[in-house]
């Protein structure tokens, strides 16, 4: 917590903006948690820039409706507690505050209270009786500073002015709408678990401690956007995670200096390692149970406020190629998936660009009798096989775009007559061959088996770089092509990892979780090249002998 | 003078590895013909055989001078031992050695893919579009090197196997007989150019530097002359069982001329050189990409610059070089020299510098 606070210290230093203890997704979390930051309000309160809280209410006032009141959705709510002498406003922001808390348990309970003289009390046993005593929420914290005030109240939570008193109470009071949990679009599995994450930040924290109640998760909070003030989580297990890798992130995330993120994706492209790779070197995710996964084997994740798609790290490539369904299905129809995930891989990759290559240069290196039947289907094709293929791959990459960006009945009406088209219309008129029909749609298909679509683009961009290496070296240009991508992805690292392990550098270990995955006891071993700080998951033996 | 970073370290197996695939070449497609040619019987193998052996005894002589240095190339311990001048001698030797060889092997590889895969396509172009891609390895340095090599093996040996296992339908053992039907003159009169496709051995002198473990130099040197061995016996023993010694001795690519007859029943995988071609382009690539690098290292050693500078300014050099023989019977000549020239720094140079060191009482003291 206190090392936490040291993180904060130096994020909030950097942003110079406004900064405020972010730690409210703690809410709920643990008794043991709400002590230690009980702890912490105390002692790190007096080090805020700018103005502090004065003890005269109006000059407070003043200073916040400069700050923030031109708005009209920022609300200041004068009253009195006990007897019409202690005057208080209360300061929210409409829509991002709940309701009922702030009627019942703030206002409420505020305004009926017995009377009780405040005056003999010193200042700071004032705000201890106003904390414990009279605010009957969760969350309270103590500010010294105008600033903060500003952002808590930014952020959902209800200001407590009172007049005399040098400090504000801010309550947690955060609630508004947010979209429900439902099923992931872009990842959905047969089998497993069906939540997917939402915007709110508050929920997907919430959703990953539900599965993973250790008290050794660490959510590390930072803000992030200038403008924007987002929140921004850093999700770890302590004694699990490297810290050489946690800290690497975190400094990375750190050295962000944007007004704002929109996504999780702006930041992943922000901390990346190589921006001109084109395969990606950070996952991500909307599956709740891949999140999870991820951190127990040492990974950490990157939670943002407003995006769905939580991010993992470190990556290698042969994650893109599992799906959390890989574990919860039986290991032999599971490891036979697995293979045919990597074919199609190889389909998807070579297909189009051997078509080119065996049909313009190295016909020999089919078989006689193909070779004919091949040539056969071609007569009449006026084009060469690579305008062919690349008129054909072009059709396919409009109609894949042009049906993803469509509502779903219309994208469907789309799909039919771009198959009409390229399939049957293109065959008749005598501009393709229908060979080359066949080795599209093979290849199109086999793109879709991936179960992240970002290792699905890599490979779509790769496939027309094989194709127009086969155009103008034939085989040996796709054996430099793809000898040229390998050697780009050994030179490649994520956060430290080679992208490439647990091929090259080969760890036999992973191996057993690789092309086909063994049954679970006997994956013991949590992935070596994360570097875990613990690194046996379990020692089970077979059938619980 | 720390020229490579030294945080560069490759594990033993990775050193192992680099050998084996940095030996695995273009002698691998014309060893059956350069053994056969050398003992003139069928008794070729054996002579393959006890070449490994004696290699493996250059490997000794390498593993004991480098244990002597550990984390240092020859190129910094060969000045300790023989003073700046002796020391710049070698290394410039090295240089040498390392440029004219990626400039054969370039050649070579042209060579084939125009007779095999691109007829029209010209010469030139095929090496300089392979020189480009293997500039963009050796930049990185020696880890995405020894990577890559990780990467590669696997498919290597698998092909090997493969080619191996199906050419076993048209083998013929009375091929392959009689066994040492004119006794061992022919096997001894042969073993030194049999001993020359395992060059490779000497790669380890600059190498032992980047160990994570020094001590384990010689052991990782041994277990890769101890993997190829067996894999050049098999090569040589089953291509001359399904191709007879008269063929093998006719044919420019012995071993390509076998995966041309190898075929799985049914036709889908009928020509099977198309594997053999992808197998070899990739172990010319890390050969190539190897003797690029290291022989960069060595001249970045001598003008004390990054090695990066080098590696695109030999660029031009090594293509005017491998341009330079006019046919293919003059590139194999050419080889021929560049093979003598690496087993002398292999076996002489190691065996000279170990006597002068141990005469000398030069070492680096923290062994």
């Amino acid at each position: 917590m206190h090392n936490f606070d040291i993180q904060a210290g130096i994020i909030k230093a950097y942003l110079g903006a406004n900064w405020s203890d972010s730690r409210d997704m703690l809410k709920g979390f643990s008794k043991k948690k709400k002590l230690q930051q009980k702890r912490d309000q105390t002692d790190d309160y007096s080090e805020q820039p700018g103005p502090v809280v004065t003890n005269q209410l109006d000059q407070n006032i003043t200073y916040l409706k400069e700050r923030i009141g031109h708005s009209e959705d920022v609300i200041f709510r004068p009253f009195y507690i006990e007897d019409k002498t202690q005057r208080a406003t209360l300061l929210y922001v409409e829509g991002m505050v709940d309701k009922t808390v702030l009627h019942h348990q703030l206002l409420e309970s505020l305004m009926k209270t017995r009377k009780v003289d405040l005056d003999p009390f010193s200042q700071h046993e004032k705000i201890e009786f106003l904390m414990s005593q009279m605010i009957s929420v969760g969350q309270v914290k103590r500010i010294k500073c105008l600033e903060e005030s500003v952002s808590e109240v930014l952020k959902g939570n209800t200001l407590l002015l009172v007049d005399g008193i040098e400090a504000a109470i801010s309550v947690g009071t955060v609630g508004y709408e947010s979209r429900t949990v439902d099923e992931p679009i872009t990842e959905s599995v047969v089998r497993g678990p069906r939540e997917g994450f939402v915007e709110n930040m508050n929920v997907n924290s919430t959703l990953i401690r539900r599965r993973l109640k250790n008290p050794d998760l660490t959510f590390r909070n930072f803000e992030i956007g200038a403008r924007t003030h987002k929140k921004i989580g850093v999700v770890s297990i302590r004694g699990l995670t490297n810290p050489e890798i946690l800290n690497d992130i975190i400094s990375r995330i750190e050295r962000i200096n944007i007004d704002d993120v929109p996504e999780s994706g702006v930041v992943e492209q922000l901390i990346e390692d190589n921006p001109f790779s084109v395969f990606p070197q950070i996952q991500n995710t909307e599956r709740v149970d891949r999140v999870v996964g991820a951190l127990l084997e040492g990974r950490v994740v990157i939670l943002i406020e407003g995006s769905p798609f939580a991010l993992i790290a470190p990556v290698t490539f042969s994650m893109f190629m599992s799906s959390p369904e890989d574990y919860y299905e039986r290991w032999i129809p599971t490891s036979l998936v697995r293979m045919l995930r990597y074919g199609s891989l190889f389909i998807a990759l070579f297909l189009p660009s051997l078509y080119i290559s065996l049909i313009s240069y190295n016909q020999g290196l089919l078989p006689t009798r193909l070779v004919i039947s091949i040539a056969a289907s071609r007569e009449g094709v006026p084009f060469p096989s690579i305008v062919e293929a690349l008129i054909m791959e072009v059709s396919i990459e409009i109609l894949r775009e042009a049906g993803l960006r469509l509502p779903q009945p219309i994208g469907q009406a789309v799909g039919i007559v771009g198959g009409l088209v390229i399939g049957q219309a293109a065959v008749e008129a005598g501009i393709v061959s229908p060979i080359m029909v066949i080795v599209v749609a093979l290849t199109a298909i086999s793109s879709f088996v991936f179960p992240q679509y970002g290792a699905g683009i890599a490979v779509r961009i790769l496939r027309f770089f094989m194709m127009i290496s086969a155009a103008v070296l034939g085989l040996y240009g796709i054996i430099l092509a793809f000898i040229l991508v390998t050697a780009h992805m050994v030179k490649l690292k994520s956060f430290g990892v080679d992208y490439l392990t647990p091929f090259a550098p080969i760890r036999i270990q992973s191996w057993k979780d690789l092309f086909v995955r063994f049954p679970i006891y006997s994956l013991g071993q949590r992935p070596e090249m994360i570097k875990p700080l613990d690194k046996i998951r379990h020692s089970m033996k077979p059938k619980g002998k | 003078m720390k020229l490579q970073p030294k945080k560069d370290k490759i594990t033993s197996l990775q050193a192992t590895l680099l050998v084996v695939n940095y030996m695995i070449a273009a002698g691998i497609l014309t060893l059956p013909r350069v053994s056969v040619e050398a003992v003139g019987n069928a008794d070729a193998w054996l002579a393959v055989l006890i070449g490994g052996v004696i290699v493996s005894g250059f490997g000794f002589l390498i593993g004991k001078l480098c244990q002597m240095f550990p984390g240092e190339t020859i190129y910094e311990f060969g000045k300790r031992i023989l003073g700046r001048l002796g020391g710049g001698v070698i290394t410039l030797c090295f240089v040498l050695f390392f440029l004219s060889l990626a400039a054969y092997e370039v050649r070579v590889l042209a060579e084939f893919i125009r007779l095999f895969v691109l007829d029209q396509t010209p010469i030139a172009v095929i090496i300089v579009s392979f020189m480009l891609v293997a500039a963009y390895l050796s930049i990185g340095g020696i880890n995405p090197i020894a990577r890559i090599c990780e990467l590669y093996f696997p498919v290597i040996l698998i092909v090997m196997i493969l080619i191996l296992l199906l050419s076993l339908k048209n083998f013929e053992l009375d091929n392959v007989r009689p066994v040492l039907g004119e006794g061992w003159l022919p096997v001894i009169k042969g073993l030194v150019d049999t001993s020359l496709p395992y060059l490779g051995v000497e790669i380890m002198l600059i190498l032992a530097a980047f160990l994570q473990k020094p001590q384990k130099v010689l052991k990782s040197l041994l277990i890769a002359v101890y993997v190829v061995t067996p894999l050049y016996v098999f090569v040589v023993f089953i291509a001359v069982g399904v191709l007879t010694v008269e063929d093998v001795k006719t044919v420019t690519w012995p071993l390509m001329s076998m995966a041309m007859e190898a075929e799985i029943v049914g036709e889908i995988f009928e020509r099977f050189e198309a594997f053999l071609v992808v197998m070899w382009v990739m172990a010319m690539y890390v050969t190539f990409v190897i003797a690029h690098y290291l022989g960069s290292l060595g001249a970045a050693h001598i003008a004390g610059k990054n090695f990066k500078w080098f590696i695109y300014g030999f660029l031009p050099l090594i293509f005017l070089m491998s341009l330079y023989p006019s046919n293919i019977v003059e590139l194999f000549e050419l080889g021929d020299y560049i093979s003598y020239l690496g087993m002398t720094l292999a076996s002489i140079l190691p065996a000279f510098l170990l006597l002068v060191a141990k005469i000398r009482r030069v070492a680096n003291g923290q062994s």
